[in-house]
């Protein structure tokens, strides 16, 4: 006796369901189920991953949906093969895209025409409506089963009489049917609890909307057989076994527009890469580039991908044409045949990379090429593959926003009747919480007794939540391409944003049904790039592009070794710099590196230090084996990138490449769903058996973990290394069009116009004030008697709207303005926009210092419905003047940075009466050297990697410090480690040739004397 | 507004006898039961007396259509039932199931013996209430007496619910009836009925 | 002219424990214009929610319930000592003080506070003003000589503050306006004529004025810091730009113009008390005493055409506590006949402890009486709810507010806890969704299920089984089957779910 459940949901039906969909396979595989159903309502977002673990499960399955239509009735649809697959997709999104993102609209109209090869359920309501059965069997005619569902409500046996007398007089079979919610009895808890969250009350006051029982499970086949006639459980094999259909039929099939008519791909494609190579090499391609690309498009046409790098070209053709700056990165991207067909910019000949290295025969996946755009501009981007193929072909794959520690535990709080003050509380304590008990100590210094049955009650379900999928999101730049139309091949429903689509699955649901997508991203340091060159192309006179600047220039080197490093692209952030001075990169590759060893796969795989002792020549580049010098010989034996761990498993560990390819995958989705544990034992034996030490694969396993972080493939790096040099030899060559380029590509990178503009004048770049009769809407550059000034834009002005800094620049043209009421009328300023110039100083010119421009500004309101010429000129009145200190902090107030003096150095006589040093002073100690010292808090960050550890980065007049706090430290002086804006301490220099940290012992909050600065004697004018 | 009496005479649930002497009724909703009842119902404004030999055996149910008539009017609040000294506690979704507003039931749990009769006759006569049951057990003549007039002078039925084994004590109540279970309905016997006959009614279908 | 003083003026809001003030140079001279005391009570919002007695050792902070920011308005010393001030948001505070104890305004609670603020400060004065939210005033000039000055007013006024857990800070000015920027600037001063003021401003910031946030800031925006900054600016243009109210306002302070503050007047309340001829040992004894109570009471309200809800009666002993009664009436009372019938009988249930001296009466607050009371019972016409009033009242009276009672339905799935016990008539107003597809339920629930041990009766419907109740550690696992008894009785009863198994009667359908 078997049983086939055929009505599902799973917690795709987000906030009704109670398992994953995983679980709820296995589960049925365990109760000896013949078939499942996975039936999300109006949804298709959880069958593929039922449909991974139903394969590795061996147990059929049925694709479905339950669709509760506005004017009745309830149903469950089921494809029986792929047309039926498609048709139901279609309705899906028929449904998604009628209403609002999150919701559907099905009517009966939608269905008026049946759903062709599909089977249907009805779900008759507690007062069966017999017109709903007829209404359905006409459009389901031999395709219609009444669903008996039996639940214990007491009224068991009434309702299976009731049905059965119903199909009879309907002349319709009855099935049985489960109405699952969870794979197990013991979810009924969190079924309650997602309940409750989706009616936005607390659980024990949801009441009637919970179910009375848990009998909304998959329940073992001994129980069915004792609520249900024999009849109705043969029914429900019948059913499935009617439904073919497997995702497995699925293949992505390339868009056609893309091959010229009476030509092939792979001709096309061949015509496109003589053509760019000969632009690449105008003086005749090398010999060894040539073998390289032919091999590479045999490689290609051996695996039927032209047209997948067709599309990524024409989508950078695209681009090009409309002088956007773009790169290409990821596994394919760095091929010769990409870099002559413009994807990338990383030449073949400067870097020898194997494409094979990144495109194997054995992964039966489609070749993966990431395209940054410029941030700004990536929006045309995507508008031109909506006009290209329509928006039927086009969507944005989804991201499936899931529950973390803190937003679990917030909304199980609440549903657990905690106030808003304990939820927040305990989601303070929860923000690095991993779900693990040692954590709950944290949860007990917030004054929770983790004891308690309520709190208890609150981690344990918090924990069951953590990783369920919340809502869809959008992708940011993940685009999916059909040759038919895409939503008869997943739903597609409406984005947040207007007019945004985006189909159901997020991309391990494409890789792992092998569909082609393409990243269409934004990065904001191209947008830098491009404006950059622009400036310089001005200032030169002729244009100066991307290929114009010139390789491997020693003295962009030199500035890297020395981490001067602030504003370049990748390298700027504290770990990288304190990287710099060891790694002394000196070459492009070395950058390559650079970029890839400071992530958590390599520090936690602890490869950092052994490839700098290599590299230094402490210690001897040896191999454990031949095969792994192949792997590793470019990385000194030292496995950094992802790819090498890859090869590494193949060669060392006898994974076969597939095998490496699943561990790859499980890799990135570690963190969200587990399941490393049977790759760990695998790897470990098979290292060890080639006679690597335990301790080698012990930090290789940690290394794999570390990846599934942040997965750092030697591809990604290549192309993030070109930007990296680009951005270094402009910061270096060209530092104020670099400043004016990163103010005005702002908000990116790690730091704020403060540092850059500090570090541009450092630099010696002359940086002018804002002023609204000089400053243009963005920064500009300006010839000066020495080079060229950096020229503040309106645009720094806090508070100021875009749109009025362009109507005065316009206003401007011709004539300066004079008085601020005439600035008012001309570029018609509101009174918060003249507030916000006044404030900033912005106004100096015309009406003095801030607080007289204030009541300028203040007066002009009156004066706004004079004629034009009518301004009337007033006194103004006794006002006192700013002092110093009070223009410093109304600067940073008002714009973020000062161009006056460093606010400590107005404070430096107190804290050197203190004992203070500077920062240029504590760069002079010798390591071991006690430090008190202090500065502005410039930073906090707290990497997930560094167990425990806060880096902080102080400012002052002469520089930075860097500090570092251990935790225990940082909870003694919680207080001044979280509320400081001006911090003092006391601690250790510890250094390491140019790298230095003070290593905390005491933090005191000093932000007291900040206030002081307003509070100086003042004079009145 | 011409107060109660054209009420009364609009409530739907309400008719009155066709000759004089025929108290107000109000259908039992059991069609067996009103045929043999004088006046076709429960008797308004006087003294009930129900004999059970157990609680549980079907007395609420047997007065639920007629409470809801009495208290649910359509177009008006929904009026008090008072319960003085219930058995058990009135179960709230049970009577919000039988359609009476539960809030507007007045449950009272007084001390033993002469208070219980004491409150239930200041709720009959108080008129405030469109039915008030009551529960006891061995009762004077006098006090019943006492119930009666309260019962007429409110205006009030008033349905005392005791054991069976009183069945020969003398009664100055308008309607006697003792219950019985049997199978799946009720036995009614009208022991006494001011009007009307001793009768038996057999298996009233109560659910 | 303001009187220089040796002793430097101390900010009260500095220090936050009241300093003794130090002695002004010249007592006020009498008969001279109005003199204003300002008393302003910066932890208001958290001195009305939880009394200084009731903090224990928490660090406690007062939020506003409807700020998204959830700032704080208010802390004690504890939370001040770790870094917590008004105006921060809720999250900073709790980064900072995790075990923080979080509690939220209540504004009828503060209200309700400054009242009583006001009431007493009529000791003092009978000319008293309440400057919600946070300040009362009061005009003290003729009190002078009664207290003895004003250093002895202002000291015996934070004494008796301080007795009831408050902190303030005082100051006093001829200008009521004045005297409240003194006071909540912290200057705990005495300015005694109005020319004086201008030498004091510079000491007052800003906020003393308690102007709206964005004004304040537009105006330091211009350097303006204090007071004595804005008087500089010219009165027209000032006016142009920030309108003529805070003019006025600035006027007022400084004595240019009057300031008409509404006078406090104490809310009515009957409180009387009635001496026995002799010790009443018996509760018969005392119903003279209680008639004429009774009958000043009806005359009380009547001349104010008031009803009262709450009346308390006192019985007082000689040697003990007095026996308090209370009685919470279901109708405004508006005469003393309807409350004459309930409190005999209450008092016909009390056993008097011990002989009794006296009565005292005291009323709840007066409602205006109108010809009904709408507020209770009726919304229709289908019965007369002053006479369901007064059935209420005489059953409770008899048996006990608890022995009267209603029922409600709760929407629940467990049994036991699917209802509620009611205030007759209240209704939540709220219909309870009763759950689909549910079986009938019996009409009588026994008050705790019974084990069922050798049961022999007939299922007849089920199982129903209900399985719930996890949060809040009653979690039931039962099945439910309508059974028939022997006798014919029909019942609810269940099974438990493994591991229990036992048979239990729940309900009997009646």
């Amino acid at each position: 006796m078997s049983y086939a459940e055929l009505h599902c949901v799973s917690n795709f039906t987000f906030l009704r369901g109670a398992s994953h969909p995983g679980e709820l396979v296995k589960r049925a595989r365990e109760l000896g189920y013949s078939a499942l159903a996975l039936t999300d309502e109006c949804s298709l977002a959880g069958v593929v991953r039922a449909h991974v673990a139903a394969r590795e499960a061996g147990l059929p399955l049925v694709v479905g949906s339950e669709l509760w239509l506005a004017d009745g009735p309830a149903l469950v649809v089921l494809a029986e093969n792929r047309a039926g697959y498609g048709a139901l997709a279609r309705l899906i999104t028929q449904g998604r895209r009628a209403a609002p993102k999150g919701q559907y609209r099905l009517t009966r109209a939608d269905l008026d025409a049946g759903l062709p090869d599909c089977l249907a359920l009805w779900l008759p309501a507690a007062e069966p409506a017999t017109g709903e059965g007829e209404w359905l069997r006409e459009r389901f005619a031999g395709r219609l089963w009444v669903a008996v569902e039996l639940t214990a409500s007491g009224a068991d046996r009434e309702r299976l009489e009731r049905l059965t007398v119903l199909a009879r007089e309907l002349g319709l079979p009855a099935v049985a049917a489960g109405d699952v919610h969870m794979h197990q009895r013991r979810r009924r808890a969190l079924q309650d609890l997602v309940t409750a969250v989706r009616l936005g009350i607390p659980v024990a006051r949801a009441g009637a909307a919970l179910f009375p029982n848990g009998e909304r499970c998959l329940r073992p086949v001994t129980r069915l057989e004792a609520l249900y006639p024999r009849a109705l459980l043969d029914a429900t094999r019948e059913v499935a076994e009617r439904c073919r259909f497997s995702l497995d039929e699925l293949r992505y099939e390339y868009p056609e527009e893309i091959v010229p008519v009476g030509t092939t791909p792979e001709a096309q494609l061949r015509r496109l890469v003589a053509a760019g190579a000969v632009r690449r090499w105008p003086g005749g391609v090398p010999a060894g580039v040539q073998a390289l690309i032919e091999r590479e498009l045999a490689l290609v046409a051996e695996l039927g991908y032209e047209r997948y790098f067709l599309t990524v070209h024409d989508l950078v053709e695209f681009a090009r044409g409309r002088g956007i700056l773009c790169q290409g990165r990821g596994s394919a991207a760095n091929s010769a045949a990409c870099y002559a067909l413009g994807i990338t910019e990383v030449d073949p000949a400067r870097m020898s990379m194997l494409f094979e290295r990144f495109i194997s025969r054995d992964r039966n996946e489609p070749p993966d090429i990431d395209v940054d755009f410029e941030h700004e501009r990536r929006e045309e981007v995507i508008q031109y593959l909506y006009a290209k193929y329509g928006r039927g072909r086009a969507a944005l794959t989804a991201t499936v926003i899931c529950y973390r520690p803190k937003s679990a535990v917030r909304d199980v709080g609440k549903a657990l009747g905690l106030d808003t003050a304990q939820v927040e509380r305990l989601a303070q304590a929860m923000q690095w919480w991993d779900g693990h008990e040692s954590e709950d100590s944290r949860i007990e210094e917030a004054g929770f007794d983790t004891r308690s049955p309520l709190i208890t009650r609150v981690l344990a379900l918090t924990r069951e939540l953590v990783g369920f999928p919340r809502h869809l999101s959008q992708h940011t730049g993940g685009f999916v391409i059909s040759r038919g139309p895409l939503e008869e091949l997943v739903p597609v429903e409406n984005a947040a944003m207007p007019e945004r689509t985006v189909i159901q699955w997020d991309k391990d649901d494409l890789d792992e049904l092998g569909l082609l997508k393409v990243d269409v991203l934004g990065l904001g340091m191209l947008t830098a790039i491009r404006r950059a060159l622009a400036l310089v192309s001005a200032r030169r006179g002729r244009e100066f592009r991307l290929p114009d600047v010139p390789a491997e220039d020693p003295a962009v080197y030199e500035m890297i070794c020395r981490a001067d490093t602030i504003g370049v692209f990748q390298i700027e952030s504290r770990a990288q710099m304190a990287m710099l001075p060891r790694l002394r990169p000196k070459c492009y590759y070395d950058l390559v590196i650079e970029v890839a060893i400071v992530r958590p796969g390599p520090i936690q795989g602890q490869m950092v230090h052994p490839y700098l002792r290599r590299r230094n020549g402490e210690e001897a580049v040896d191999y454990p084996g031949p095969e792994v010098e192949q792997v590793l010989a470019r990385t000194l034996g030292v496995p950094i990138f992802q790819e090498q761990v890859m090869q590494l498993a193949i060669a060392a560990a006898g994974f076969t490449p597939g095998e490496a390819d699943a561990l790859r995958r499980a890799m990135a989705a570690w963190k969200r769903r587990g399941g490393l544990e049977p790759f760990e034992a695998k790897l470990k034996n098979g290292l060890c058996a080639n006679g690597y030490g335990e301790e080698f694969a012990d930090r290789i396993f940690r290394q794999i973990l570390g990846f599934g972080d942040y997965g750092f493939p030697e591809a990604h790096a290549a192309s993030f290394a070109l930007l990296v040099y680009v951005s270094a030899w402009l910061k270096h060559h060209e530092p104020a069009a670099f400043c004016c380029a990163l103010l005005n590509s702002q908000p990116m990178g790690f730091y704020a116009p403060a540092q850059l503009l500090r570090d541009a004048r450092e630099h010696g770049v002359a940086v002018l004030p804002v002023d609204v009769n000089l400053s243009a809407a963005e920064s500009t550059l300006l010839p000066a008697d020495d080079g060229v000034a950096l020229r503040l834009g309106l645009d720094r002005v806090r508070g100021l709207a875009r749109e009025a800094a362009e109507r005065i620049v316009t206003a401007r043209t011709g004539e300066v303005f004079r008085r601020v009421a005439e600035l008012a009328r001309r570029a018609g300023l509101g009174r918060r926009d003249l507030a916000a110039l006044a404030a900033a100083g912005a106004l100096a010119g015309l009406a003095g210092n801030r607080h007289r421009a204030g009541w300028a500004v203040l007066g002009v309101e009156s004066a706004l419905p004079l004629l034009p010429g009518e301004e009337r000129e007033e006194g103004v009145p006794l006002l006192p003047v700013p002092g110093e200190g009070e223009d410093i902090v109304a600067d940073y107030r008002t714009l973020g940075f000062t161009l006056g003096r460093h606010p400590l150095a107005l404070v430096r006589p107190v804290l050197e009466r203190d004992g203070w040093v500077t920062a240029a002073e504590v760069a002079q100690l010798p390591d071991g050297a006690p430090v008190r010292t202090g500065g502005i808090v410039v930073t906090r960050q707290r990497p997930g990697s560094a167990g425990g550890v806060i880096f902080v980065t102080l400012e002052d007049e002469t520089g930075y410090v860097n500090l570092v706090v251990w935790s225990r430290i940082a909870d003694a002086h919680r207080r001044a480690m979280l509320g400081a804006r001006l911090l003092g301490v006391r601690g250790r220099l510890q250094r390491e040739g140019e790298v230095r940290h003070v290593v905390v012992d005491a933090l005191e909050d000093r932000s007291a004397l900040l206030g002081s600065l307003t509070t100086k004697a003042r004079s009145f004018r | 507004m011409n107060g109660v009496a054209e009420l009364l005479l609009r409530h739907p649930a309400l008719w009155r006898g066709a000759g004089a002497g025929v108290p107000e009724t109000v259908p039992t909703s059991f069609r067996a039961l009103d045929a043999r009842l004088p006046g076709g119902g429960w008797p308004l404004a006087t003294l009930i007396e129900l004999l059970v030999p157990a609680t549980g055996v079907g007395e609420i149910r047997l007065l639920l259509p007629a409470l809801k008539r009495l208290a649910m009017v359509e177009g008006t609040a929904p009026r008090w039932v008072a319960w003085l000294a219930p058995p058990h506690l009135p179960y709230a979704p049970a009577l919000a199931d039988a359609g009476l507003d539960p809030a507007r039931m007045l449950v009272v749990r007084p001390r033993a013996g002469p208070d219980r009769l004491w409150a239930m006759e200041q709720a009959l006569r108080s008129g405030a209430c469109a039915a008030v049951l009551g529960w006891a057990g061995t009762v004077d003549g006098t006090a019943l007496r006492r119930l009666k007039l309260a019962a007429e002078e409110g205006r009030t039925p008033a349905f005392l619910l005791r054991p069976a084994t009183h069945r020969g004590d003398g009664s100055p109540a308008a309607l006697r009836l003792v219950l019985a279970a049997r199978d799946f309905g009720l036995d009614v016997e009208i022991l006494k009925s001011r009007g009307g006959a001793p009768a038996r009614v057999e298996r009233l279908p109560i659910h | 002219m303001f009187e220089p003083r040796p002793a430097p003026i101390v900010p009260a809001a500095a220090s936050r424990r009241l300093v003794p003030l130090p002695a002004p140079n010249a007592l006020a001279e009498p008969g001279k214009g109005a003199l204003w005391l300002a008393a302003h009570f910066p932890s208001l919002p958290l001195d009305a929610l939880l009394p200084r007695a009731c903090q224990g050792r928490a660090a406690v902070v007062v939020t506003a319930p409807d700020d998204p920011r959830r700032t704080v308005v208010a802390c004690n010393e504890r939370a001040a000592r770790q870094g917590i001030a008004p105006g921060m948001g809720l999250n900073a505070a709790l980064a900072r003080v995790p075990g923080l104890r979080v509690e939220e305004r209540r504004p009828a609670a503060e209200a309700a506070l400054l009242g009583r603020l006001g009431r007493w400060a009529l000791q003092f004065t009978p000319v008293v003003s309440l400057e919600p939210p946070g300040a009362v005033l009061a005009e003290v000039r003729g009190s002078l000589d009664l207290f003895g000055g004003a250093t002895a007013l202002v000291r015996r006024t934070l004494a008796g503050l301080s007795a009831h857990g408050l902190t303030a800070s005082i100051a006093l000015a001829p200008m009521p306006r004045a005297a409240l920027w003194l006071a909540r600037a912290g200057l705990a001063t005495t300015v005694t004529r109005t020319d004086a003021l201008p030498g004091l401003a510079a000491r007052l910031p800003l906020a003393c004025l308690h102007w709206p946030e964005d004004t304040v800031a537009t105006l330091a925006g211009l350097g303006i810091a204090s007071v004595a900054d804005l008087v500089r600016l010219p009165r027209t243009r000032f006016a142009a730009r920030f309108g003529p109210r805070l003019l006025d306002e600035l006027d007022e302070g400084f004595g240019r113009r009057p300031a008409p503050r509404r006078r406090y007047v104490v809310p009515e309340r009957f409180d009387e008390r009635v001496e026995l001829p002799a010790a009443a040992e018996d509760a018969a004894l005392l119903e003279p005493a209680l008639e004429h109570g009774l009958a000043r009471l009806g005359a009380f309200l009547n001349a104010r055409a008031s009803g009262i809800r709450l009346l308390r009666v006192d019985l007082l002993h000689r040697a003990r506590a007095p026996t308090r009664l209370s009685l919470a009436l279901a109708r405004m009372a508006g005469d003393a006949a309807g409350l004459r019938l309930l409190l005999r009988e209450r008092l016909g249930r009390c056993r008097l402890e011990s002989p009794v001296d006296a009565l005292r009466l005291r009323s709840g607050v007066l409602l205006p009486l109108r010809i009904r009371d709408p507020e209770l019972f009726e919304r229709g016409r289908g019965a007369d709810p002053e006479a369901t009033a007064r059935l209420l009242d005489l059953l409770r009276a008899r048996f006990g507010h608890d022995a009267v009672f209603s029922v409600q339905p709760v929407a629940e799935h467990r049994p036991e806890r699917a209802f509620r016990i009611a205030e007759p008539g209240l209704a939540d107003g709220l219909p309870v969704p009763r759950p689909t597809a549910r079986t009938a339920r019996p009409l009588w629930m026994l008050a705790e299920p019974q084990p069922l041990d050798g049961w022999d009766g007939t299922l007849v419907t089920g199982p129903e089984r209900i399985e719930t109740g996890w949060w809040d550690g009653h979690d039931v696992r039962r099945d439910y089957y309508v059974a028939l008894s022997r006798a014919g009785v029909r019942l609810w009863i269940f099974r438990e779910r493994p591991p229990g198994q036992r048979w239990f009667l729940h309900g009997v359908f009646g």
